[in-house]
């Protein structure tokens, strides 16, 4: 490398060796164009803050909306109502989208809906002729079925003669359903719940996530100059799981993304400046699934969910004011917690579930590290959300 | 970096005007220095100065906290007076000169050189080897990342850094 002349190193020290007062009305310059910048600044922020405010309404409009949508649809009365009884379940109807044809316009109602003891008295099955026949007595209503399974076309016909209280009303009626077929339903693969059976799927989530340590619990206080906001953050993942009874379930679910973030808006010197911190982790939930309810003729069913869980951290950032800045080296690499859970599932086919639900989790150990000028115990932070979740099960068919 | 530092930057972050004071009263003096070796007249300095430091506080959020603070506000004010420069198209580096070597030294005349003096010399040189000059010999900047800087040759910098140190030599032994 050339050596420095002795004029550069003269010069160089010379520059860096000075100190030359500015006139002083400098500072009140650059102060005055700070007070502009933040005139500005304040309206640009009312502004953006206005839209951040719009833009989570509107997502939280459209999550309740869907939420009570998949409820409409979870909860739907199911169309025939006959038993729960298990050795009766040939004679369930798994599917929607029934057709109802009264041969007789004169019944306005029909009986189906009411909950009845039933028996089953004779059951035919002709596979070269692909028909199955079933008859059964119900408390004082005959009823009979017969199935015809024509390649993918399925119908059944139903025969009831109903006697009640007294007075005595006779009626056909035909089901049209697209049934899956009488060997899925007549066959033990069907039932979803045995033993054994593997299931994977997807789920997906939004939440509604905090930070929970000091900063943010007095952001709620009407004392406080700052305030705290929930940031709507999201899920994504893959889950495997296998029936260890016919009402309980474990399953792990590994979600790709997973995060927790927190809005501030603190008060200095005249102004609010607006600051949010997200967290993001990849997770593995362990859970124990506990079926609770099974209804219209197990079309739909609901869960309860209760495990552990465990965070990798990817990543940490502030954004203060729009521009972010990394805090990764500021936050724990692992995070332990607990989630937990109610979810709803809606059968839409033999072996493929729809399922969407509510759920809480909360991280039982401190993730703040803490920096060279605040100690992890200043700030003790357990993150936490409640989320609304969804997704897709599909239950393998059993060997 | 300092604990008294680290809460200066955060109150300047949070748009705190004392901490932004504290900050300025700290470093203007130095920097002044530096903008007035890139400038022609104290006016053009200040005017450095003034959009330096605007520029220090928008972005300060961006300071990652873990490198020298002094050393980051030092590159935008060399950055913005650099563009300060440019802006007014006073920057004109020839690649025609052909300055390889640097004449011989007489140590004996730097024995009477302050900032004030030679600063005045350095205000005398064309910009395009004033900035140079100030890159490589005081920001350390290497030729190829000064090329970089203003889009120009290694070797245009290179015989306009012999360019500068030449005429500041010759001016220096005019005046004794």
């Amino acid at each position: 490398m050339k050596m420095k002349t002795r004029l550069e190193n003269i010069y160089k020290d010379l520059i860096n060796g000075s100190q030359i007062n500015p006139p002083q009305e400098l500072w009140e310059d650059i102060s005055r164009e700070l007070d502009v910048n933040d005139v500005w600044g304040n309206i640009s922020r009312d502004l953006d803050t206005n839209l951040v405010v719009r833009l989570e309404n509107y997502t939280l409009a459209v999550s309740v909306a869907a939420f009570f949508l998949s409820l409409f649809f979870l909860l739907r009365p199911a169309n025939i109502e006959i038993s729960n009884d298990p050795t009766l379940s040939q004679v369930e109807i798994l599917s929607g989208n029934t057709e109802v044809e009264a041969k007789n316009p004169a019944i306005e109602r029909s009986p189906i809906g009411v909950p009845v003891e039933t028996r089953e008295v004779d059951g035919l099955s002709d596979p070269v002729m692909n028909i199955n026949s079933q008859s059964m007595e119900l408390d004082d209503i005959t009823l009979q079925r017969e199935i015809t399974n024509e390649g993918s076309n399925h119908s059944q016909v139903f025969v009831m003669n109903l006697e009640r209280r007294g007075y005595s009303i006779s009626r056909d009626l035909q089901l049209t359903t697209p049934f899956y077929g009488i060997e899925i339903a007549n066959s033990e693969n069907h039932d979803l719940t045995s033993k054994g059976r593997v299931f994977i799927g997807i789920v997906g989530s939004l939440k509604n996530t905090w930070l929970v340590n000091d900063k943010t619990i007095s952001g709620f206080s009407a004392q406080e100059l700052h305030t705290t906001k929930a940031i709507l953050g999201r899920e994504f993942g893959l889950f495997a799981g296998i029936k260890i009874s016919s009402k309980q379930s474990l399953l792990a679910e590994y979600l790709f993304t997973s995060n927790y973030a927190q809005n501030y808006q603190e008060y200095f010197g005249g102004h609010y400046i607006t600051s949010s911190i997200n967290v993001d982790y990849s997770k593995l939930n362990l859970l124990f699934a506990l079926r609770v309810s099974r209804e219209g003729n197990w079309r739909t069913s609901t869960e309860l969910l209760l495990g552990p869980s465990l965070g990798i951290l990817k990543s940490a950032t502030e954004s203060i004011e729009g521009d972010e800045v990394t805090l990764t080296d500021n936050y724990e690499n692992f995070l332990f917690g607990l989630t937990g859970g109610i979810q709803k599932y809606l059968l839409l086919n033999p072996k493929l579930e729809v399922f969407g639900g509510i759920r809480l989790s909360y991280g039982i150990t401190n993730i703040y590290k803490g920096t060279g000028v605040i100690p992890a115990s200043f700030r003790i932070t357990h993150p936490a959300a409640i989320s609304f979740s969804f997704g897709l099960r599909y239950n393998l068919p059993k060997k | 970096m300092l604990e008294e530092e680290s809460i200066l930057i955060k109150g300047c972050i949070r748009g705190d005007r004392k901490s932004q004071e504290a900050v300025y009263r700290k470093y203007a003096n130095k920097l002044y220095a530096v903008c007035l070796s890139y400038s022609n007249d104290k006016a053009s300095a200040q005017d450095i100065l003034q959009e330096g430091f605007l520029k220090i506080f928008g972005k300060i959020k961006m300071f990652d906290q873990k490198g020298s603070f002094e050393g980051w506000i030092r590159r935008i004010i060399v950055n913005t007076a650099i563009d300060h420069l440019r802006r007014e198209q006073r920057i004109h580096i020839y690649a025609g000169y052909d300055e390889s070597e640097y004449l011989a030294e007489n140590p004996n005349v730097y024995e009477n050189l302050n900032l004030e003096r030679i600063l005045g010399f350095v205000r005398k040189l064309p910009e395009g080897a004033r900035i140079i000059l100030n890159l490589f010999a005081v920001e350390g900047y290497s030729h190829k990342e000064i090329s970089e800087k203003l889009s120009i040759s290694v070797g245009t910098s290179k015989s306009q850094f012999n360019r500068a140190k030449n005429l500041l030599q010759q001016m220096i032994l005019e005046s004794e």
